[in-house]
């Protein structure tokens, strides 16, 4: 298995506006030290609550937003501080696909417009070329000739979604960002789009890293999976050992929240307690320390290192062996 | 298919501004997908105008107005007096099966006057607005889009410009260059392009942050296909609606500035020029300003309600 994407103490801090009167600068710490690794062909989940830092860190692997320090390395090559227009030959091996169809496709274009823009935009096909890879595209997702000179108001979540599917496929990357991919549209679709995202990547060889905050849908698509907590990984392991046995306890309450359909009276729910902390003010040493059910004192004074307690498994807490 | 239509007409006449809102379902005929694009296009663009009668109206009256601008001299009655040739037997007359809408201090029919004032009237007005769209509007996507310095850089620029009232500003401009017709527009264009920047540029600030502007970002689309396919396009809908509210306006300033001397030179006719000299008769010979005034009335309606047929032509969201 070699590395496509390696992050390397990655962080990104947001300056709040203002505060220069008073002297204080306030930061969002929206990613704060991500150090993680994704091979090629894998399917890496990545989950937590919302504002936890997930989307920015997905966004700064394709470089749309500006890494504040530490490395990205994808396909062996340093990109943290690659310029813009070298930027965008390497754009091409690299897609993202949005949470809302609806507004990551241009309400004033038609679906052969959205889907050829890749194209267009590194001159990779003739015109006639164009068209016909547009087709094929459309096709390999499901879609058909029909649905070219459609627009995006005209077809359903489901629909507009397999077209940004397409668009992310057109000039063949090798990974592409889900960006919560499935959780604007309706549950019988949600599957289908699941299914779809499986299949391309066995065909196509594709690598993913998937945004998500539903469990389910992360559990089943995802080889592995990370957990993130106020912009850091908490726990990264192999899907389904997380799933069965999560070990870091901010883990074990997320997965013992998930809804199930069969009543299980042995099943009991641990509720966190109190809200996420601010990602302006993080609690000091371990961040989860506030809601965690197992906090000592040494959880509020030092922070704990991403370890490997089992094969392949890595978890942030003092107190997993 | 069954469409909610809504319309604002709006029309401006100095300080004065009048907005009717108009809100009825439409159907509109089903276009076969068939056809070659611009054959759709067309049919679209004609099905967008015979379905609405107020689309409709606007488009024979610019196309009344531009047909007696060109043929002017073959319309007007009296076409030299349109021109200027003075009759002195003949001022301040009423209207009569003589002069239909009157004479004015100097003798001259005022219907003539206004068919001859046509040209001008429509021509420096779209020119005007035009250009103004032309250099503001882009400048406004790629503030708004960029945002950081370059985006100071051009706000600060039109602050300067929108620190002087319009008109003042046209007049200064105006004077520096000297007098004419050209000159006057020249001055216009560069007193109004700072209020589309404006516009556009509030839009796109809306839109720099919509995941289609990052999808085409990571897909490796420059910069500048991104401002023009993706923010200029729609930023379309206000700035139209602003441009057309302003062709009324921009008739109004030129009569401002032939007022002084600026624009259209005496003894040419000028529709803003004759509101204003009709003014001081209001009481006793009515009919001098008002059949100018009217003019660019239904003028100014026939703008706005056009404004409104093209946003819809250009709003795909009520395509087919």
């Amino acid at each position: 298995m070699t590395a496509l994407i390696e992050l390397h103490s990655l962080k990104k801090h947001f300056r709040l506006p203002g505060g220069w009167l008073s002297g204080q600068i306030q930061r969002v710490y929206a990613v704060d030290g991500v150090d993680l690794t994704i091979a090629s062909g894998e399917t890496f989940g990545l989950v937590g609550e919302s504002g936890c830092g997930k989307t920015t860190l997905g966004r700064m692997i394709l470089r749309l937003v500006d890494p504040t320090s530490g490395q990205i390395i994808f396909d062996g090559k340093d990109i943290t501080t690659i310029r813009k227009n070298k930027m965008r030959s390497i754009r091409r091996e690299m897609q993202i696909v949005f949470q809302n169809p609806f507004s990551s496709l241009s309400p004033r274009l038609t679906v052969e417009r959205i889907v050829a823009e890749p194209l267009n935009a590194h001159k990779a096909l003739s015109a006639n070329g164009i068209r016909d890879r547009v087709v094929e595209l459309l096709e390999q997702v499901g879609l058909g000739k029909q649905h070219l000179d459609r627009f995006p108001h005209e077809m359903s979540g489901g629909q507009c979604q397999r077209v940004a599917v397409a668009r992310a496929l057109a000039l063949n990357p090798k990974l592409i960002v889900l960006d919560e991919p499935t959780s604007a549209l309706d549950v019988s679709v949600q599957a289908q789009i699941i299914n779809l995202l499986d299949e391309l990547k066995q065909s196509l060889g594709l690598t993913y890293l998937f945004i998500s905050h539903d469990l389910n849908v992360v559990q089943h698509i995802s080889d592995r999976i990370g957990v993130m907590y106020l912009g850091k990984l908490v726990e990264v392991g192999p899907a389904q050992d997380v799933y069965k046995n999560p070990l870091h306890p901010y883990t074990q309450a997320l997965f013992g929240a998930i809804p199930m359909p069969v009543v299980d009276k042995k099943r009991e729910l641990k509720v966190l307690e109190g809200n996420v902390p601010s990602p302006v003010n993080p609690p000091s040493g371990c961040r989860f320390h506030t809601r965690c059910p197992i906090a000592q004192k040494k959880c509020q004074e030092t922070e704990p290192v991403l370890r490997e307690v089992r094969s392949g498994r890595f978890v942030a807490c003092h107190f997993v062996d | 298919m069954k469409v909610a239509v809504r319309q604002d007409l709006s029309c401006a006449l100095g300080k004065l501004k009048f907005v009717v809102r108009i809100e009825k379902t439409m159907t509109i005929p089903a276009v076969p997908s068939l056809e070659t694009e611009s054959t759709r296009t067309w049919r679209y663009v004609i099905a967008v105008v015979a379905r609405d009668p107020l689309s409709l109206a606007s488009v024979i009256i610019i196309t009344v107005f531009i047909l007696m601008a060109v043929f002017a001299n073959q319309v007007a009655p009296y076409p030299e007096e349109g021109a200027g040739r003075t009759n002195a037997g003949n001022t301040l007359a009423a209207p009569s099966s003589h002069n239909i809408f009157g004479a004015d201090k100097l003798g001259r029919d005022i219907l003539s006057r206004v068919i001859v004032g046509a040209r001008p009237a429509l021509i420096i007005p779209i020119f005007v607005v035009a250009l103004a769209v032309l250099i503001g509007a882009p400048l406004g996507a790629l503030a708004g889009y960029k945002g950081g310095w370059i985006d100071e850089i051009i706000m600060r620029i039109t602050d300067l410009f929108l620190a002087f009232p319009s008109l003042l500003l046209a007049m200064a401009i105006a004077f520096a260059l000297g007098r004419g017709l050209d000159k006057a527009a020249i001055a216009l264009i560069i007193s109004w392009w700072p209020w589309y920047t404006r516009i556009a540029r509030g839009v796109a600030v809306g839109l720099r942050e919509r995941y289609f502007v990052e999808a085409a970002q990571a897909s490796g689309v420059s910069d500048a296909v991104i401002v023009f396919r993706h923010i200029l396009p729609n930023t379309i809908s206000p700035i139209l609606v602003q441009a057309t509210v302003d062709m009324g306006t921009v008739i109004l300033a030129m009569g401002g500035l032939a007022f002084l001397g600026l624009g259209t030179q005496p003894p040419a006719p000028d529709w803003g020029l004759m509101v204003s000299d009709g003014r001081t008769y209001m009481l006793n010979q009515w009919w001098i300003a008002t059949f100018p005034g009217m003019a660019i009335f239904i003028v100014v309606l026939a703008f706005n309600l056009l404004g409104d047929t093209l946003r819809d032509i250009f709003d795909p969201r009520q395509y087919r």
